[in-house]
């Protein structure tokens, strides 16, 4: 027993003590969260704008057809843009679009953080417009009708009296999104970013010693993903006992 | 169209088709200024689209809607027989038929009347002469729909008041975005409005902590804060319990009292006798009766008619 605890502290000496290793995990740590942060205000920014073309075309694509005039196929191809981006998105493994990003389009870029900021944004954005999506079609008409019988156009009747709904109702699902992404972001070693997992990677690769800085990485994940999903079951308490 | 300045709507043959299904057709009718119509009919028969189609909520199949000499809706070409005239459809016809034919005159409004009845025109192949006409007549009438929702208030069975505002910000919200009055403005006319309606004590509450009367009589004070021409009520106890269906009547008499105009959707037989200065009855999609509370209730002509009140009375 008090051989296999001095055995403990020795390895943890060894890995996270000398040569200050602990100051990699924490700089890890730091970068997965820029990359997670920036990447979800990218997907809320491209998923808020998605869904409103999407919804938008769904609810009046038949009457600006009927009407004739442009708005309809500008409308038409907005729309078609976004059905593409979706299935794309959604249709490809994120490590695929990581590596595409990086070695392919951002080929002459040597911000890495940036490319994965962008990379995991595009991505987290086709999740969050559908989330959207369903949080727009799920404010009822009668709200939307009644904006638009005082005289509100289309565009503000969505600002001022939809949108503002939909994001009360899609909040909870949003921050999971966050929870998601901080776990997706693990990735980003693949194109050498040091992120809390590669960092965990690097140290068992000077130490040799796997089961220190994997099971420490793993519980750092652990501890905020529970923490938000804590944050999160508050959040949706707060807002239902609220209702308005 | 021609219309004296008391007409404030003006229903030109509305037709509307959901699929197969024939709700409207060909309604035609005037609401004067100040005057306080009550719709009845029975459920299904197409009341709610009714109203809804004078704001375009929904969109007619065919007819026009004028409001105080704008046009409200699309040209609907079979309202206009000087434009029917001008088509391709019309002067084939009229090529046709005229050898030998000595009344030109009766020949042309034949002709019109079954181009209208068999919906001949197809407006997209039709010539440059009927498509610049029809698009003057747009020029010279139409009005912005979201102007002219802005004089056509809008009242709803459900209520619809929105949620995320209190109600302060419901009332205000329209009048500051859309008359571009200041806050400070804005909210001294809605809570004169709310004292009148009784319920200044709901300033800062939201809808979801008031009861369905007063739901709706804010939704009332909603709307009259556009100051509008005319409100349109669609079944606005229907979803109260019973108690609270006369605050609201109450708050609509007094409205009626003041001269507003009202078109109103509702069972409220007693409201219909005592406020309505005409009731009209909608049934199989057209208007089959109409007249004042009087000659209405006590001497309906309409077999259907006299079938619904048996009913309801
Ligand atoms: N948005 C819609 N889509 C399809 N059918 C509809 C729609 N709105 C109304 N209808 C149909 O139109 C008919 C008339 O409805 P409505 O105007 O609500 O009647 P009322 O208000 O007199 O009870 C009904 O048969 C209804 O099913
Ligand atoms: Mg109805």
């Amino acid at each position: 027993m008090e051989k296999w605890l001095q055995d403990l502290s020795d390895q943890f000496k060894l890995n996270f003590i000398d040569g200050d290793r602990w100051k990699w995990l924490l700089e890890g740590f730091e970068n997965t969260l820029i990359i997670t942060f920036f990447a979800t205000l990218i997907g809320i920014s491209i998923g808020v704008v998605i869904a409103i073309i999407r919804s938008t075309y769904a609810k009046n694509s038949e009457s600006l057809k009927k009407r004739g005039g442009v708005g309809f196929y500008v409308l038409n191809v907005l729309d078609k843009i976004c059905g593409l981006y979706l299935t794309v998105i959604r249709g490809t493994p994120v490590v695929v679009q990581l590596l595409i990003m990086y070695f392919i389009i951002f080929e002459s870029s040597n911000n890495s953080t940036m490319v994965a900021v962008v990379s995991f944004g595009i991505n987290s954005g086709a999740y969050v417009a559908e989330i959207f999506r369903g949080g727009i079609m799920s404010v009822d008409n009668g709200q939307f009708e009644a904006g638009r019988s005082l005289g509100f156009n289309y565009i503000k009747t969505m600002r001022y009296v939809v949108i503002p709904q939909m994001f009360k109702i899609v909040l909870p699902t949003l921050c999971n999104e966050f929870i998601v992404l901080i776990k997706e972001t693990s990735i980003a070693g693949y194109v050498g970013i040091r992120d809390l997992t590669k960092a965990g990677d690097l140290i068992r690769g000077r130490t040799f010693s796997a089961f220190m800085p994997l099971i420490a990485v793993a519980i750092i994940y652990l501890a905020v993903v529970v923490l938000f999903t804590k944050l999160v079951g508050k959040l949706e308490r707060r807002l239902r006992s609220s209702d308005h | 169209m021609t219309t004296d300045s008391n007409t404030l709507i003006h229903v030109n043959g509305l037709y509307k088709f959901f699929g197969d299904n024939k709700v409207l057709r060909g309604l035609t009718t005037e609401i004067k200024r100040g005057e306080v119509v009550v719709v009845l009919g029975p459920s299904g028969s197409g009341k709610s689209t009714f109203l809804r189609c004078l704001n375009l909520l929904e969109e007619p199949t065919y007819g026009e809607v004028w409001l105080e000499g704008k046009l409200v809706t699309p040209v609907d070409p079979y309202c206009h027989n000087d434009l029917v005239e001008c088509s391709k459809t019309f002067k084939k016809m009229y090529d046709e038929r005229e050898g030998g034919v000595s009344d030109k005159e009766k020949l042309k409004s034949d002709i019109i009347a079954e181009i209208i009845e068999k919906d001949l025109i197809n407006s997209k192949k039709e010539c440059g002469a009927y498509k610049s006409m029809k698009k003057q007549i747009f020029k010279d009438n139409a009005i912005n729909i979201n102007i002219a929702r802005e004089k056509i208030g809008m009242v709803f069975q459900q209520f619809n008041l929105f949620n995320n505002l209190t109600i302060l910000d419901n009332i205000t919200l329209a009048p500051r975005k859309l008359l571009k009055m200041s806050r400070d403005d804005a909210e001294k006319r809605a809570k004169e409005l709310l004292e009148r309606v009784g319920l200044s004590d709901k300033v800062s509450s939201y809808p979801s902590q008031l009861s369905g009367g007063q739901k709706q009589r804010v939704a009332i004070v909603r709307s009259l804060a556009m100051n509008p021409d005319v409100i349109l009520f669609d079944e606005p106890t229907s979803a109260l319990d019973p108690e609270m269906v006369g605050e609201v009547l109450d708050v609509m008499k007094e409205l009626a009292r003041q001269g507003m105009t009202m078109v109103v959707v509702t069972h409220e037989i007693g409201f219909a006798r005592e406020v309505a200065t005409r009731v009209v009855f909608i049934d199989d999609g057209v208007i089959k009766e109409e007249g004042t509370p009087e000659e209405f209730f006590s001497n309906p002509k309409n077999p259907r008619l006299k079938d619904f009140l048996s009913k309801v009375l």
